[in-house]
């Protein structure tokens, strides 16, 4: 392995390493407040929807349709995996 | 708040919010989870060796730096021949989430010690994140959880690099192979079971419009502090409405 290869991978495991541990960092230090309560009871939610979205988009409609079928297995019988195997099954058979 | 001392369990070091059956259940559900950890790994160890990196750098690095998002990045600019910063500067912009990933964990860790958290923080990846908030909207808290799906994660997308690695070009076009949609339809299906009704519905639709916006127009991986900020504000905007 060569030097320069070294020294990136060293940097992207700070860079990791960091990124992951400074949000719990630093949230764990703050004081309470009405003001954070209410963000931080939104966070979760909304993060994971941002991370999925574009996602989906990219699959286009047939995204959408496995998104929607998902949301739909999952309010019906709780089942995280079952809905999971139903999405890829779509997006599978619309390609 | 919530890292009182009165969550230790008296004899032993083990927090009781960390149990055994609890990290069992993370690793067994994680299981379903490893076939796309599997692929993709494979994908990354396939195409790494194919590349300009070695392949014996393929399994060091999803070992330390294991994410795949900076590491296909990473893969795909000493390919193109980038320079130091340029690798260390993508990397950044597309690990920002997991800052966001972290500020969503206050409460987790009742009673853990600090160096308990910060090794398990080490494998913090988008999947165990989501499962675990999901199993804490279900009403079970222990982060035991969270420490079982990190493991499982970690074996899949290691063994995945491995055999990839090994495996090297006879995978035959390799990206078929990384089952995106998967973790994409476990997320949808994690927000199902997380969403609270009238309340959540315009700061979450704002969060797809911006994301999506966001990655179409500006890229770079901007969507999700983009989405969040936007959600966060029509959040609070109704909230102070209401």
């Amino acid at each position: 392995m060569d030097r320069l290869l070294l020294i990136t991978m060293l940097g992207m495991v700070i860079i990791l390493y960091v990124t992951r541990i400074s949000g719990y960092a630093l949230v764990r230090k703050m004081p309470a407040s009405p003001a954070l309560e209410r963000v931080l009871d939104q966070l979760p939610g909304v993060t994971l929807v941002a991370l999925v979205a574009p996602a989906v988009a990219q699959e286009g409609v047939a995204g959408l349709l496995a998104a929607v079928v998902v949301w739909l297995v999952v309010i019906r019988t709780n089942n995280i995996v079952l809905s999971m195997m139903t999405g890829v099954g779509i997006i599978a058979l619309l390609r | 708040m919530s890292r009182d001392a009165a969550f230790v369990s008296p004899q032993a070091h083990i927090p009781a919010s960390c149990t055994l059956p609890a990290i069992r259940r993370g690793f067994r559900v994680t299981l379903s989870f490893d076939v796309g950890a599997l692929a993709c790994g494979a994908t990354f160890g396939a195409l790494a060796t194919s590349g300009d990196m070695s392949a014996i750098a393929s399994l060091p690095m999803s070992i330390f730096v294991y994410s795949g998002t900076a590491q296909m990045l990473a893969l795909d600019l000493i390919d193109s021949n980038a320079g130091v910063l340029v690798i260390w500067g993508g990397t950044l912009l597309v690990s920002l989430r997991y800052v966001l990933l972290g500020f969503t964990m206050r409460g987790w860790f009742p009673g853990w010690p600090r160096r308990l958290v910060f090794s398990a923080l080490y494998l913090n990846a988008d999947q165990s994140w989501a499962l675990m908030l999901g199993e804490r909207d279900s009403g079970r808290q222990d982060t035991g959880f969270f420490l079982g799906s990190n493991l499982a994660l970690f074996i899949g997308w290691t063994g995945g690099t491995a055999i990839g690695a090994l495996a090297g070009n006879h995978l035959g076009g390799p990206t078929a192979w990384c089952l995106h949609f998967a973790a994409s339809a476990a997320f949808i299906g994690i927000l199902a079971g997380m969403h609270r009704g009238r309340i959540d519905v315009l700061p979450w639709l704002t969060s797809v419009a911006v994301a999506i916006g966001t990655e179409r127009f500006i890229g770079g991986h901007w969507h999700v502090i983009a989405g969040v900020v936007a959600g966060i504000a029509v959040g609070m905007l109704q909230r102070n409405a209401a």
